[in-house]
């Protein structure tokens, strides 16, 4: 059940009508809620319904034995132990466990051992990255002490299956989303029409990105090098695609729980104008950077820190991001992601280490300075871009060589180069909605606001739905 | 408050902390940023003999100078 599709709009339609004049309790709404999430998450493949309660329900009862526990440090700490490698075990399992074996299977054959081929048959389940690490984040807050654990399930289970959240983020904090589910209030009628906004852009969002999915194909998918123009061509357009889809996806993921009276953070802030990596990684995908930063790298320095060692937060940047690769999908060609994030992070960071006036004036800059630093970061972005996109490493090779070195002066037509000005239309229209409807303050209350949502909507139905499905739902 | 404010504006602001409140968001706004986090974190353990317990070690108690200022005041040695 896509967001850009006739069956969800009428599904959140029958949805809304219910949970606005059907449902008066609070956990009639909760009940309500998760029982419309799972009908949504069975839409996708009802057989992995269990599966997302079973780890939701699992997590609930390791926070209240962590909440029984709350002064005996060992058993909490054992508790989360138990949570995080059931968590990662099931995700591993689903995600990962074709990736070893094919990886132990290679390593075999390089050493010479005859190798089996078994794979284990399995499909996986939609966004079981997003609501796993959901799930998983609120029995560490609960260890940490900055949540307690609730003894009533259905406010956490219906936090963790909210549908518009659920296959492909954000990935809300629990401290966020559940004092909202357990004390429900009604926002102000500005609110709902920001929903409604959201919905409107991200749609066409979405429509911009299928647009430019097109031209992405054709050039990914033809064998052989291609030439400069194209190499450049289809790696902006990729750019666009995957800004448009998953901030697309966000927008309506945001408007629809504002409909419904639920605040959620953004997920991302016009990251194609950052003027460092660092700075790209802070404005993209938002709610996964700052789960990373607080789960994953801030343990990993935590301990030399705690014994009053200096600590090595290279290593653990390095470390992280590599997981973030890894994250977004289980093949060495996201690994090797990680790892040039992680050099170029590093580089980024060393830098401004070294030369703070460097910082200040890359962050500072006005004009031809600010033009060149976002440039800049762009470029390199689009370095990682390629290697999201590309089949294999030998197409990476070809595009990011074709980028540079590439030559076909021939190639140069007059319609590469209108496919060239409206993939940069369709890049630059991304953040241009984006910005109007995130930053600029009364664009809701101008008379422009009604004929441009109309705009989008009509432009969304013209043009959408080409594509046939979200690129961050893989993940 | 000062030191804390003054460490801040040496290593993260290139000496100008001029716009620097006890409310601004260190944090969102990339003042700091995860390197930076730690190099705040060894600040405060070695300059006021912080010893902070394992959960304390978050960024919510880095979000803002009140926040920092706070921590210190629970941890001081």
């Amino acid at each position: 059940m896509l967001f850009n599709s006739v069956l969800f709009a009428i599904f959140f339609a029958v949805f809304f009508a219910l949970y606005t004049f059907a449902t008066r309790t609070t956990s009639a709404k909760l009940t309500l809620i998760l029982i419309g999430s799972c009908v949504f998450y069975a839409s996708w493949d009802y057989r992995y319904v269990p599966l997302l309660l079973g780890t939701a329900i699992f997590d609930f009862f390791i926070a209240r034995a962590m909440e029984v526990a709350r002064a005996d440090r060992v058993r909490r700490k054992r508790l989360l132990a138990v949570s995080i490698i059931v968590n990662l075990g099931v995700l591993g399992f689903f995600k990962y466990i074709n990736f070893l074996l094919g990886s132990a299977y290679g390593l075999m054959d390089l050493v010479g051992i005859s190798a089996p081929s078994f794979f284990i048959e399995v499909a996986l389940p939609v966004g079981i990255s997003f609501y796993t690490f959901q799930s998983m984040s609120y029995t560490i807050d609960v260890y940490r002490g900055t949540l307690y654990g609730r003894n009533h399930p259905l406010g956490f289970l219906a936090g963790v299956a909210f549908f518009p959240h659920l296959v492909a983020g954000p990935i809300i904090r629990t401290s966020v989303l559940l004092p909202q589910f357990e004390s429900f209030r009604t926002l102000p009628w500005q609110a709902y029409r920001r929903g409604l906004m959201l919905i409107a852009v991200g749609l066409f969002n979405k429509s911009v990105a299928d647009l430019l999915s097109q031209v992405v194909d054709r050039i990914y998918g033809a064998p052989g090098a291609p030439t400069m123009l194209e190499a450049w061509t289809a790696t902006l357009a990729f750019a666009g695609q995957v800004y448009g889809d998953f901030s697309g996806y966000t927008d309506i993921a945001i408007g629809v729980a504002l409909l419904l009276g639920f605040e959620i953070p953004p997920n991302f802030d016009l990251p194609y104008l950052s003027r460092s990596p660092a700075e790209i990684w802070r404005r993209w995908h938002m709610s996964l950077s700052t789960w990373l930063r607080d789960y994953v790298y801030l343990p990993l320095v935590k301990r030399d820190y705690l014994a009053g060692r200096n600590p090595r937060p290279y290593r653990a940047l390095f470390i992280t991001v590599i997981l973030a690769g890894l994250w977004h999908g289980a093949t060495w060609m996201f690994v090797a992601w990680g790892l040039v994030q992680g050099m170029i992070l590093t580089a980024n960071h060393v830098l401004f280490d070294r030369y703070p006036k460097f910082k200040r004036k890359v962050n500072t800059s006005t004009g031809l300075g600010a033009v060149l630093a976002i440039g800049v970061t762009f470029y390199f972005w689009l370095l990682g871009v390629v290697m999201f996109r590309a089949p294999n490493i030998g197409k990476v090779g070809e595009v990011v060589r074709a980028m540079h070195f590439g030559t076909s002066p021939g190639s140069f037509t007059w319609s590469a180069s209108l496919t060239l000005f409206f993939v940069i239309v369709g890049l630059v229209t991304g953040h241009a909605v984006s910005w109007l409807t995130n930053r600029h303050r009364t664009f809701q209350e101008s008379i422009a606001f009604w004929p441009m949502l109309v705009f989008w909507m009509t432009f969304a139905l013209a043009f959408g739905g080409i594509a046939p499905s979200f690129v961050y739902f893989q993940f | 408050m000062q030191s804390v404010h003054a460490f801040i504006t040496e290593n993260f602001l290139d000496g100008d902390g001029a716009g620097l409140t006890e409310t601004t968001a260190l944090l969102q706004t990339g003042i700091v940023d995860s390197i930076g986090m730690l190099k705040l974190l060894v600040f405060l353990r070695d300059s006021f003999q912080v010893k902070l317990p394992e959960e304390e070690v978050r960024p919510e108690n880095l979000m803002n100078l009140r926040t920092i200022v706070a921590l210190v005041g629970r941890y001081r040695g």
